[in-house]
């Protein structure tokens, strides 16, 4: 059994390392391999990964997000970035209120489990999940649990491409994304509102120590959805802000400040939460805009 | 799926079980046999304790009860007999009754008031968790008096050995319900070790967990994914899932069988199979002669035969059957859409018993697979009440399987998983169809060499370590 386990981990770990492209490693390998770090480096959840074009914000950015993290997961990955000396000089995290809820498990640090041993904060994160993961890890090969498929198709398709994206990963506007986006945003009305978990805003905080330890600006940004959120994220936003404003951090609210261009225009939609491609260019303008006035508002009081 | 409402920590694909199993085993071979009952008897109670410690108490009441009442039913003789049996199956039927359907019963008689219009003091409801694994020795427990009733079975006057009947871990918590004659000699017996045995009961126990953590639990991640934002989900997806959900179980709950199995084999014990390829039957009635095999036999045996089985009228034979699957629907829980499932099933194995009575004979190329096709999907149809929170919920799946809007829009979530799940489903079909096809489950596990039996382990390792969701669910029947 140990020999298996060694033999083939080690395998994998190759192809591991040799991966450029997908959301299971390759974009962080691809991200390290880069010669310089970049000075805007854009991370979260697929609400930033699918709308965040990096170029529309800085020719020099780079878009780290991975779809469905939360802050458990960046947090590691930031101290991944950290360890690497990789830190860009300002990032650009987007908070999802959702991650803020009391159903988040912090679970989602399982998906940097190829660094478990070779990270100190991703292996404590991961021990603190539960007694049972330190045993699992006994097996070096579990690293690699679950990411067998998407790492064997990363692995074809990094041999397969020449030149590799800055991150960001569209989606192409299509004939069905008004009827998708009607359709789903009214489901949305039906969910109960979720309570707020304060535990989210310690990872938040240890985020943004990270951040201070490299002298690395943060800039925070909330997406709009399609639909009207009432007062569903109320509480949530309430206790973001006021952290956020405690701890001097920018925040850009496009859930309680919409967008104007992409309100009740679904054609601009995937769905009731996500912009298409053609919405991310909104976004990513609005955006841009928001962090000039930021940056020069931060040049004016320095 | 449902929050399941206990906190087990001995499940069995716990890394708490992986110190508990071999220690029991190793114990076990050590102890001259006579120790060896007590030894399994505590060791069955720590396994049942490490749920809710002090539901062992009722059980041994029950316990106390159904051996006593075997003891006399045996002594006595005419209406005594069944007086005795009478109470033991009261005493029974009532702890089952108080724990599983009490809240029901009081939702249900609440809502009858609101809905005549009378006005009375709501029924308070119980805040109480269900015993683990109640059904299933309930069940056990009720087989044992009725078969020492029927003179199929000597009264045991050991009483360690009567409860281990009744506690055995292996099957304590989701079955097989065994039946005495089978399992009671069988704790007599002086089990010597046997290697090929011992070997072939880890690997019905590898193959188990297989299928529990590699292909149950990854279908159950998309399962989840789909059915808990039901709401937003139509046609097609919602068919993948539903189709999805029907593996899920079948790989729950088999490879918890297969697991309980192969635990008791490595002690030389032989319990009865529970599952024969079920998604290969040609009908309901076949279908309902391997899936869950231990419950449906004892409902044909103890209910449907009982009631006079399809030895009388038509009609009557229409009855029982809707009665027995009524009543095994229920006995899978309390709530309406259980009802529903048994209801539904009863209603395809009297149109296929009414077919029957035509004695029609339609046969064309193709016209096995057509048959496994069709019971294939009116399974399906019914594991969506299964599956839903609700019978509301249930109706409004249905109506969003059927609803043209973007019916052929296939929401595949996370790719990795999707294609994880389809590839561990491929493997278990492969295996299932090509390998197990025209032999006994039991049989395949008797590998022929050491090498084969090195090569099939590593092979299994490879893909529980590779594929295995180690933060799974618990079994879907310790539920019941």
């Amino acid at each position: 059994m140990l020999g298996i386990d060694r033999g083939f981990n080690y395998l994998l770990d190759q192809l591991y390392n040799e991966t450029m492209t997908g959301q299971t490693g390759g974009k962080i390998n691809h991200y390290l391999s880069l010669k310089n770090s970049p000075e805007i480096l854009i991370m979260g959840n697929s609400r930033s990964l699918y709308q965040v074009i990096p170029e529309s914000i800085n020719p020099n950015s780079y878009n780290l997000s991975h779809a469905g993290m939360g802050l458990a997961f960046q947090s590691g990955l930031l101290s991944i970035l950290s360890e690497k000396e990789k830190m860009p000089s300002i990032i650009l995290l987007h908070l999802d209120p959702d991650d803020f809820t009391s159903d988040q498990r912090n679970s989602d640090i399982r998906n940097l489990k190829y660094y478990y041993g070779r990270n100190a904060v991703i292996t404590n994160s991961i021990n603190n999940l539960s007694r049972a993961e330190k045993f699992k890890y006994l097996f070096k090969l579990y690293r690699h649990n679950g990411r067998l498929i998407p790492l064997l198709k990363n692995y074809i398709q990094t041999l397969n491409t020449t030149t590799f994206s800055n991150g960001y990963e569209s989606l192409m506007p299509k004939p069905q994304d008004s009827i998708n986006t009607i359709y789903s945003s009214m489901a949305q009305k039906k969910l109960p509102e979720k309570k707020f978990d304060k535990n989210q805003l310690k990872l938040l905080n240890d985020f943004i120590l990270l951040c201070q330890q490299s002298d690395t600006k943060l800039i925070c940004f909330t997406s709009p959805v399609y639909f009207n959120p009432g007062n569903r994220y109320q509480i949530t936003l309430y206790n973001i802000e006021s952290f956020l404003a405690s701890q001097e951090i920018p925040y850009i609210n496009y859930l309680t400040n919409p967008i104007q261009p992409l309100q009740n225009r679904p054609s601009l939609w995937r769905d009731a939460f996500h912009l298409n491609d053609s919405g991310a260019k909104i976004e990513s303008k609005s955006l841009k805009e928001s962090i000039d006035l930021i940056n020069t508002n931060y040049k004016l009081i320095n | 799926m449902r929050t399941l409402y206990c906190r087990v920590i001995m499940l069995f694909n716990s890394f708490q079980f992986l110190l508990y199993f071999p220690t029991v085993t190793l114990i076990y071979f050590l102890l001259p046999h006579k120790y060896r009952w007590a030894h399994l008897l505590l060791s069955s109670c720590i396994f049942y304790c490490s749920f809710i410690p002090v539901y062992i108490f009722i059980l041994l009441l029950t316990i106390i009860i159904d051996y006593t009442a075997g003891i006399l039913i045996e002594q006595s003789s005419g209406k005594k007999r069944r007086l005795y049996l009478t109470i033991s199956l009261i005493a029974n039927l009532g702890v089952l009754g108080f724990f599983k359907y009490y809240n029901f019963f009081i939702e249900n008689i609440n809502l009858l008031f609101t809905s005549l219009g009378i006005e009375i003091q709501s029924l308070p409801y119980l805040g109480i968790i269900l015993p683990i694994g109640l059904s299933f020795h309930t069940f056990q427990a009720m087989s044992y008096t009725i078969e020492v009733y029927k003179g199929n079975q000597k009264a045991e006057s050991h009483f360690g050995i009567y409860s281990l009947y009744v506690m055995f871990y292996p099957q304590l918590v989701a079955g097989p319900i065994e039946r005495p004659q089978n399992i009671i000699p069988q704790f007599r017996e002086k089990k010597k070790f046997s290697f090929p045995e011992f070997i072939s009961g880890l690997q019905q126990m590898a193959w188990g967990l297989f299928k529990k953590v590699v292909v149950a639990d990854q279908l159950s991640i998309y399962v989840n994914s789909i059915y808990n934002n039901w709401e937003v989900n139509s046609g097609l997806t919602l068919i993948v899932a539903t189709y999805a959900f029907a593996f899920q179980i079948y790989c729950d709950f088999s490879g918890y069988s297969d697991i309980a199995q192969g635990a008791a084999r490595t002690m030389g014990f032989k319990l009865m199979d529970n599952f024969n390829l079920p998604y290969f039957s040609k009908s309901i009635s076949e279908f309902w002669r391997r899936w869950h095999i231990s419950l449906s036999s004892w409902l044909k045996d103890y209910l449907y035969i009982s009631l006079g089985g399809n030895r009388i009228s038509n009609s009557r034979t229409y009855t029982n059957l809707f009665i027995t699957m009524l009543l095994g629907g229920l006995w899978h829980g309390a709530s309406w859409n259980f009802i529903i499932w048994g209801f539904l099933n009863g209603l395809y194995l009297s149109i296929e018993k009414y077919f029957q009575t035509l004695k029609l004979k339609i046969s064309f190329p193709g016209n096995r697979f057509l048959k496994m096709f069709i019971t294939f999907n009116l399974i399906s149809f019914t594991w969506i009440f299964f599956r839903a929170e609700s019978f509301r919920q249930a109706i409004e799946i249905i109506c969003n399987i059927i609803s043209p809007t973007s019916f052929w829009n296939l929401r595949i979530q996370d790719t990795g998983i999707f294609a994880g799940m389809t590839l561990s489903l491929l493997i278990l079909l492969l295996i299932e169809l090509f390998f197990f096809r025209g032999k006994k489950t039991v049989e395949i596990y008797k590998m022929r060499s050491l090498l084969s039996a090195v090569l099939y382990f590593s092979l299994i390792f490879l893909l529980i370590i590779l594929f295995g969701v180690a933060e799974g669910d618990q079994f879907i029947y310790f539920q019941f």
